[in-house]
């Protein structure tokens, strides 16, 4: 009885409580590990904000994608899960809430069959070239993670979300 | 979303955590919101560099006379409550109840809607990557402008929070970055806004320039010297960047009224 009362105000008190603030020393690490990575958001931020035509905002951003892309196959690689699982997140939120919303604009500006649609759809593949391989990778490195099935299953509905925003 | 809720949520979230899409789309719009978080961030900062007094001498002397104290048995829990056995076993169901019933609220509450979870591993990266969406998306300069602000806030902020702790070379990459955020980005940003727009939210954009110069300076005399160019180059351009918009601010105030009634706050 006293065991389970502990264990519940335990459980409720961790709910209570903000996050624990990063130790300084880990904050160091991820800063030197991810510098490239904030230099590569930055420069094509920067791009992005001097397009207007959202296929070429789809496409920056897809470039942004592959290079984080890049960085999970190295993190498979080495078999860190957490890095790979993380990056992975960063990645489908950067396809969802950058590449989709660029190609559903376009789409809904473009004509069948037009010249446009066709890069239109070169565009969407662009980023779909981007996902699959990396659905593929994570499936060979890690065979039993959950965390790691959980990314997979969002990064296949991100796959579909793509798909779908370039049909007419 | 009222700015209530947002600041409520900005209150229950300060330090560098992840917040809703939701609520950043209300801080870009709403400079009363924007105010409050810049002062958050401000208080998480102060927070972080409050002197702390040295403890090692009272803890020795509590340890000295915790090893000190003989050894005293204590009763068990339920024999320390008073009252007959049926009337312990009530108490302990009623406080079980209560504690369930509290947990299952902080559950319901916790069940924030959020289309994918948000990695929190490097709440910069996350920052980061989280700006260049909404710039990717962002559908008019002024929220280009106010999204590239947000960005160079946060890039500032991580090098002071980190200024006694990082190495030159990877505080002088995020000051790199912030300069390349104002200049090539704000400054250049502030040149597309429409004109009836301008001098408002040059101003608004200024003053926040003008407060992370003043913060970075300083923060220079209190910081290892590996860490003081970083933090120099960052007050300087901030320092430039304000000075350049409110002269632009100015210059559109006397286009758009030869004879202006009203000055522009001279801040900076």
């Amino acid at each position: 009885m006293v065991t389970m009362v502990l264990g519940v105000l335990a459980a409720w008190a961790g709910a209570q409580a903000p996050p624990r603030r990063m130790a300084p020393a880990d904050q160091v690490k991820l800063l030197h590990r991810n510098r490239t990575l904030y230099q590569a958001a930055v420069k094509s931020g920067l791009e992005v904000t001097s397009q207007f035509d959202p296929l070429e905002r789809a496409h920056s951003t897809t470039l942004l994608a592959r290079q984080l892309s890049d960085e999970i196959k190295s993190a498979a690689k080495e078999q860190d899960s957490d890095r790979a699982a993380e990056l992975c997140r960063h990645l489908v939120r950067l396809v969802d809430q950058g590449v989709t919303p660029n190609l559903s604009q376009a789409r809904s500006r473009i004509p069948a069959g037009s010249e446009a649609e066709r890069l239109l759809l070169q565009r969407r593949d662009e980023v779909l070239e981007v996902l699959k391989p990396l659905e593929e990778t994570l499936r060979n490195q890690f065979k039993s993670s959950k965390e790691v099935d959980a990314v997979l299953r969002e990064l296949s509905a991100g796959r579909a979300k793509v798909e779908s925003s370039a049909k007419k | 979303m009222k700015c209530r809720h947002v600041q409520k949520t900005l209150i229950a979230t300060s330090g560098r955590r992840k917040l809703s899409p939701e609520v950043h789309a209300h801080i870009a719009e709403c400079p009363r919101c924007r105010r409050w978080q810049t002062r958050l961030n401000e208080l998480d900062y102060a927070v972080t560099i409050l002197p702390v007094p040295n403890s090692s001498q009272a803890k020795a002397a509590f340890q000295q006379k915790l090893l000190a104290d003989p050894a005293t048995p204590s009763r068990r829990w339920h024999e320390r409550i008073p009252g007959k056995p049926w009337q312990k076993i009530a108490v302990a169901a009623a406080a079980s109840v209560v504690i369930v019933l509290l947990w299952s609220g902080v559950l319901k509450r916790e069940h924030a809607p959020e289309r994918i979870a948000a990695p929190q591993a490097d709440p910069l990266l996350a920052s980061v990557l989280q700006r260049h969406s909404e710039l990717a998306t962002a559908q008019t300069s002024a929220q280009r402008i106010r999204t590239l602000t947000a960005l160079s806030e946060d890039l500032d902020s991580e090098t002071r929070s980190l200024a006694r702790v990082a190495g030159s070379e990877d505080l002088a990459a995020l000051a790199g970055l912030y300069e390349d955020v104002v200049k090539k980005g704000i400054v250049v940003q502030s040149d597309e806004i429409p004109a009836d727009d301008r001098p408002t939210l040059l101003i608004e954009i200024a003053d926040r320039l003008f407060r992370t110069s003043q913060t970075a300076e300083l923060m220079i005399q209190d910081v290892p010297p590996s860490a003081a160019d970083p933090l120099r180059q960052i007050a300087r351009t901030a320092r430039d960047a304000n000075n350049l918009l409110r002269a632009k601010a100015r210059t559109e105030v006397a286009i758009q009224d030869p004879n202006p009634v009203r000055h522009l706050p001279a801040g900076g």
